[in-house]
């Protein structure tokens, strides 16, 4: 009896060890296989539109411009990328309560570019809407529907490598145009970070407390141009390619008061010439 | 899984008035508190203002364990609460609720676990898990667990489950699933001939396998894209050995990886390699270890693509000594999962007492000498650079060291009784630390320091006591020269009292010539203790066996409750 016991604890113990090496891949070179190009689906790809809102933290009229901003995310999910920029004269820092400078050095360069409108206003795609490039904020919505209403013109497809060790984010994007197209594009990829508490003037108390509201959470906040607030010219001279991939790269390292699971890479594709922005991306720098 | 948990247990509690009395009957419940609590003030020489603060004006992180145990049953859970995690510790942890329940039942020679548990096979080299609350790290499994001891001097584990991560639920093949098979033979229980002999032997063997569903990374070399080969099942394997002979005691393993390409190790497909080995030999008023380590790609994780002090399987032990002094503790190590070389010898011998040297009391010598050094590497293939993705990624001796130095750290303690009354220790470091390795400041020169500690302590009567610490540290590099004066005022056991400053007089940049003084208080009552302390904290590295956080300037108060029962 005990020997039958023994032989099967012998046999439990070696399929045991069986069963675990067996439960292991062991590859062979070579480990990186060609792909080549993965050409997308026209069908597939989903047109998604920038929203580009200068906002202040002393802005008073602001938070309504956030709310809007923040109802159309809700409404429109993915195809709407909001980008968040804190420029101008309401943006500046005083010491005490509005000492945060969310002021950055391309989001001030876009905000000139732009003639430094009012805030809040904001672009849609860079595109022209009743005749405005800059537009309200009650403009906002049937600019994003009108440009919704369009058919994709090219995809990005963005890779981010996040290190937390040294908190260098790297940033490799992909972008594929569907069709033919003319004239030389440009490729930008931000970082952004989402629900910054920290306080902003308002003068609507239906949204909160005024004219302080102290817990105010900041979305989608331009932190810093990866490549540049005007980016890359991806085709400089050269006629684009349709489906072939133009690569954009870059790399940041996070401030240490960003919190990575809060921040976010957003990449757009806009025509030089116009600066009209055809297709937008966002992505975690964490991953989802 | 949690909500079925909790319906079970009240089930059987309530399944009837009787048996639920009968259950409880006998039943003791046993726990524990801790609440780390922080008030964070600006500082402007720490570079602290209103706006870096961002409203962040307290931390806390809470937690309490429960367990109940009833013969050979026993259930319990913990409690955790970071609202919001104290400065230096993971954002990622914001919140609370139970990330730790258990129930289990403990027989003779049997023993099943299910929910959460921790378990290390071996030294750990290829599965370890534990949690260390001043590192915030919990690295516990979520599943069932199995020992059982078939027969005299042969003990079984066999274990599957997944890992914690922060309060993310597994879901969706968000991490990988760990399976574990451990099996350790006390050869002189098991063989009626040995049990008699001197020479005890103990043999051990872990398998461990990690099935991960297959991301899609992707990589453009010039412009094509490729993408990764990833294994779904990673297997690791160690086996281990001890042997044991009157004062001697020889401990070894080895362990091997297949091969495991993450974000960890750059995406190589080199299998991994670990061996831990220590002699030691000790007999009364005298100890001596010899151990040496090679680490190569070990780094052995349940999510490819993390990065952080999380979802580690294994646990590589550091061969440095952990100081205990505040100014020592400026330079510690931090294990280098991706390849090290180490040695460390270790000695303590007392002066016997009454003797010419060792004085009335004796007196106690340790010194302590640990070297670790980067892994010696050649290129898999001429033309392809060491460490390229995407490849073996290097090939190495397995005995030679490689030329670039992590840590070095010599180190001798004399401590002695000279009446009974007072006794006192002073203590020599030597250091080399890589601090653009082992910190991550890229460029950073090597840093060498000399450092000292005078520590005395004056019995007052025969509850009070007076405890002062003098130290220096001494570098070029780095924040320069430091100098840390601590005096400590004891009434056992209720009252605790302390004042320390440490300042950082040699600083390179005037403006950072800071002193960071602090003040504490303590009271104990009976199984409770509660600290309250103001003061400074220097940024720095807290590493707690060769695991790493690191922990930003701050100032403030800082309350510490500990309680059980």
């Amino acid at each position: 009896m005990i020997m039958k016991m023994k032989k099967n604890i012998l046999l439990l113990i070696v399929s045991s060890f069986f069963f675990l090496f067996t439960a292991c891949d062991k590859l062979d070179s070579p480990y990186l296989v060609e792909q080549g190009h993965d050409i997308p689906d026209p069908e597939e790809v989903v047109r998604k539109v920038l929203l580009e809102e200068f906002t202040g933290h002393k802005c008073p009229n602001c938070p309504k411009g956030s709310k809007i901003a923040h109802d159309l995310k809700a409404i429109h999910g993915e195809q709407l990328v909001v980008l968040t920029i804190h420029a101008g004269w309401y943006a500046q820092t005083e010491p005490g309560m509005y000492s945060e400078d969310f002021r950055t050095t391309a989001g001030t360069a876009i905000y000139e570019d732009f003639e430094q409108p009012p805030t809040p206003q904001g672009l849609v795609n860079r595109a022209q809407y009743a005749g405005k490039t800059v537009l309200s904020i009650n403009q906002w919505e049937p600019a994003l529907l009108e440009q919704l209403e369009m058919e994709p013109e090219a995809s990005i497809t963005i890779n981010v490598d996040y290190n937390s060790t040294n908190r260098e984010v790297s940033v490799n994007s992909e972008t594929i145009f569907l069709n033919d197209v003319t004239g030389e594009f440009s490729v930008c990829m931000f970082i952004t970070e989402d629900s910054i508490v920290s306080p902003q003037v308002n003068n609507d108390p239906d949204l909160g407390p005024s004219p302080d509201w102290e817990d105010y959470v900041h979305e989608h906040v331009l932190r810093k141009a990866i490549t540049g607030a005007w980016g890359e010219n991806i085709n400089p001279g050269e006629d684009i390619i349709p489906e072939e991939p133009y690569e954009s790269k870059g790399s940041v390292v996070l401030d240490e008061d960003w919190r990575e699971n809060h921040c976010n890479i957003v990449a757009f594709v806009y025509r030089n010439d116009t600066k009209q922005v055809i297709q937008a991306e966002e992505v975690s720098v964490i991953g989802e | 899984m949690k909500r079925l948990f909790v319906l079970t247990t009240l089930f059987a509690f309530y399944a009837g008035g009787i048996s639920a009395q009968g259950f409880l009957k006998g039943g003791q419940v046993h726990g524990n508190f801790e609440i780390d609590a922080q008030y964070y003030q600006p500082d402007d020489k720490l570079g602290i203002t209103d706006s870096s603060l961002a409203g962040k004006v307290y931390g806390m992180n809470a937690f309490g364990n429960l367990i109940y145990t009833n013969g050979g049953f026993s259930a319990g859970l913990r409690y955790e609460a970071y609202l919001p995690p104290l400065n230096g510790f993971d954002a990622r942890y914001e919140g609370q609720g139970i990330p730790y329940w258990f129930a289990g039942y403990q027989g003779d020679k049997f023993e099943i676990t299910v929910g959460h548990f921790y378990e290390q096979f071996g030294n750990g080299l290829v599965l370890r898990s534990y949690e260390e609350w001043a590192l915030g790290y919990d690295n516990n499994f979520n599943g069932a667990r199995i020992k059982y001891q078939p027969f005299d001097g042969v003990y079984l584990k066999a274990l599957a489950g997944t890992q914690r991560f922060f309060w993310e639920p597994y879901e969706d093949d968000n991490r990988g699933i760990v399976k574990g098979f451990d099996a350790e033979f006390y050869l002189n229980d098991m063989i009626p001939g040995l049990r008699e002999k001197k020479t005890r032997i103990v043999l051990g063997g872990s398998f461990v396998s990690k099935y991960e569903k297959a991301k899609t990374k992707s990589i453009l070399v010039d412009t094509t894209r490729y993408v990764y080969e990833f294994p779904e099942n990673v297997a690791a394997m160690a086996g281990r050995v001890n042997l044991i002979h009157g004062g001697f005691n020889l401990v070894g393993e080895y362990a091997y990886k297949m091969n495991d390409p993450s974000a960890m190790n750059g995406f190589i497909y080199k299998p991994g390699e670990a061996l831990f080995t220590s002699l030691s030999y000790s007999q009364k008023g005298f100890g001596v270890t010899l151990s040496a380590k090679r680490i190569d790609n070990m780094s052995f994780k349940s999510g490819i693509l993390e990065q952080s002090n999380a979802l580690d399987i294994n646990y590589l032990p550091p061969l440095t000594k952990q100081h205990l002094y505040s100014l020592p503790t400026l330079y510690p190590y931090a294990t280098q999962p991706n390849g090290e070389m180490g040695v460390q010898a270790q000695l303590v011998y007392t002066i016997p007492r009454k003797s010419k040297i060792g004085g009335k009391y004796g007196t106690k010598i340790e010194v302590n000498y640990s070297k670790i050094n980067a892994l010696e590497k050649e290129a898999v293939e001429p033309g392809i650079p060491i460490d390229s993705t995407g490849t073996l990624g290097y090939r190495s001796n397995f005995f030679s060291f490689g030329e670039l130095e992590y840590y070095e750290d010599l180190n001798i303690k004399l401590s002695r009784k000279f009446n009974s009354k007072f006794k006192a220790s002073v203590s020599y470091f030597n250091m080399k630390y890589n601090i653009d390795v082992i910190e991550g400041h890229p460029g950073e020169p090597m840093v060498y320091a000399n450092i000292g500690v005078l520590d005395m302590t004056y019995k007052l009567d025969y509850t009070k006591s007076l405890r002062l610490e003098l130290q220096g540290l001494f570098t070029e590099q780095d924040r320069g020269d430091w100098a840390t004066v601590l005096l400590e005022y004891n009434v056992a056991p209720k009252w605790f009292f302390s004042i320390m400053d440490e300042y950082n007089y040699g600083n390179p940049d005037d403006d950072m010539q800071l002193h960071y003084y602090n003040a504490a208080v303590a009271y104990v009552l009976h199984s409770t203790r509660i600290a309250l302390s103001y003061g400074r904290q220097r940024e720095g590295l807290l590493c707690v066996g060769g695991v790493c956080r690191q922990v930003p300037a701050s100032n403030g108060f800082t309350l510490n409750i500990t309680s059980s029962f």
